[in-house]
């Protein structure tokens, strides 16, 4: 065994390389991480823009898409975790930062449940209310009161509102199925990436 | 009354000892919040109770159980310290929820999951993470008891999942034929239940007996943990609750459906109101306790012969 030849010289046979290629690895992680964490705040704030905090549709929309990047963030925390091991101090401050934006993750999602539920139930509602409008017309139209070519009999227009009653009802499931959908994604992504957050700042506020 | 007297002294002095501390008094802050939420909570459990819901029950099983294993290893609980890291986490999961408080006054499962965030930040700011590996039972049980209706997780996954009124046309479909089985001229369209005799009957969402099966699950899931069964017994008594629940279900439509064609309103009034449910859970619960303990009976048999 010992006369063969060895390909590549062993990692702890060289430590001045081996500490170069680390030294290299880590300021790659502070370069791409960072690029993560600026295409993250790029992304948050032109999705943000106008802000409107009061605004249903702006919330849930914001909320969606900063759920759906923030697996972004966290590989970018992660990335400048790694770089900045060996300063303490920067550490630190870092883990505080993950642990705020985890607690803020995990405690935002009671906020997207309300405004799915919320959102989901004005949906409803306004399906409801042009169906009726729409009932409302074909009644009109059946009373006589509004004029119409001789060939439209009233069984026709029996048909077309039991037509639009099951129109209605579908798009009521449908509707009901998208929101909740995209609410329980958006929960599931902001959960998720809050306990990594709260793990990442466990380890970055750690002493010693 | 000289008992009382002691509790409030040393309620006081643990108080006092709070106070002069930094956690003590972030604890404090998010106890005032469960304070706030109780008498909500109580007030649904009490009222629900008594329109036939099982959530008073089961949900003061559940809290006994979990807090049971705390109070008989309250001497190594004394022991346990967080770490530093354990604190802020937990100190910042409280105040958070805190903070966010007074914006979701008007919804009772929003608070339900704030004061389930600020038990698990006093868990954690206190005993540490190991806490929730140390102690699983309460870590189980405890988030259960938090919502009035925990059956309404399990409601919103099941509808999430399934055909719109699936459960309820199953329902309606075996009523209709142990009705014809009767001698009744019953028909089934969709979830509804055409009786000859008079007007239909519809099994809507809350009397398709999901509930039911649900509550006689979690039943199943206490008696399980109760009586120390594995996972896999466990697993089965869960699964003949549910299956008890549903069948049980049956006979109750029948009943409905009779009741509205032939003994009048004032009838199908009092089967479907709360004096009919609690009668119904009543003989439910009577059945699946002598199911569940022919069960626990045969398996312990088993497992002496084993």
């Amino acid at each position: 065994m010992t006369s063969l030849p060895r390909p590549f010289p062993s990692q702890s046979a060289s430590p001045v390389a081996s500490q170069g290629s680390s030294a290299a690895g880590k300021n790659i992680c502070t370069i791409v991480g960072l690029t993560c964490l600026l295409g993250f705040l790029v992304d948050t704030v032109v999705l943000s823009t106008p802000p409107a905090p009061f605004s249903l549709e702006w919330r849930v929309n914001v909320l969606q898409q900063i759920g759906d990047r923030s697996i972004v963030l966290l590989f970018a925390t992660a990335l400048l975790m790694y770089a900045w091991l060996g300063q303490r101090q920067l550490k630190r401050v870092l883990g505080f930062i993950c642990l705020v934006l985890g607690v803020a993750f995990m405690l935002s999602c009671i906020l997207v449940i309300r405004d799915s539920l919320i959102f989901q139930s004005e949906t409803l509602q306004n399906i409801s209310n042009q169906e009726q409008q729409a009932q409302s017309q074909l009644e009109e139209a059946r009373g006589g009161r509004v004029d119409f070519p001789e060939s439209v009999t009233p069984e026709q227009l029996q048909q077309a509102s039991q037509q639009l009653a099951n129109q209605a009802s579908t798009m009521k499931q449908n509707a009901r199925q998208g929101i909740t959908k995209a609410g329980v994604a958006s929960m599931g992504n902001l959960i998720a990436v809050g306990l990594g957050m709260l793990g990442l700042g466990r380890l970055g506020i750690k002493r010693g | 009354m000289g008992w009382i007297q002691q509790i409030g002294q040393q309620s006081i002095e643990w108080l006092h000892t709070q106070v002069k501390t930094n956690h003590g008094r972030i604890v404090l802050l998010g106890l005032t919040v469960g304070l706030l939420y109780f008498p909500l909570w109580i007030y649904d459990l009490v009222i629900r109770s008594i329109s036939g819901s099982t959530g008073l029950v089961l949900i003061s099983c559940a809290a006994l159980m979990g807090l049971f294993p705390l109070w008989q290893k309250r001497q190594e609980l004394k022991q346990l310290t967080a770490s530093e890291e354990d604190k802020i986490i937990g100190h910042l999961i409280i105040l958070g929820s805190v903070a966010i408080f007074p914006f979701f006054r008007a919804d009772m499962w929003a608070q339900a999951l704030i004061w389930l965030f600020i038990m698990a930040g006093i868990t954690l700011s206190t005993w540490g993470a190991i806490f929730f590996t140390q102690y699983p039972l309460t870590t189980l049980l405890i988030p259960m008891t938090v919502y009035t209706r925990p059956g309404i997780i399990a409601q919103g996954t099941w509808r999430f999942l399934m055909p719109p009124n699936f459960l309820e046309n199953i329902m309606a479909a075996v009523s209709t034929q142990a009705l014809q089985w009767m001698g009744q001229a019953a028909t089934a369209q969709g979830r509804f239940i055409t009786m000859p005799a008079g007007g239909a009957v519809e099994v809507a969402w809350r009397c398709n007996g999901f509930n039911m099966a649900v509550a006689m699950a979690v039943t199943g899931l206490l008696l399980g943990i109760f009586f120390k069964r594995t996972r896999l017994q466990i697993a089965r008594l869960m699964l003949v609750g549910a299956a008890v629940g549903l069948i049980f279900n049956v006979p109750r439509i029948m009943l409905m459906a009779l009741a509205h064609a032939y003994w009048g309103d004032r009838w199908f009034e009092f089967w479907h109101g709360s004096w009919g449910a609690q009668i119904f859970v009543g003989m439910l619960f009577t059945v699946y306790y002598y199911t569940a303990m022919a069960m626990l009976n045969r398996q312990k048999r088993s497992l002496r012969e084993a």
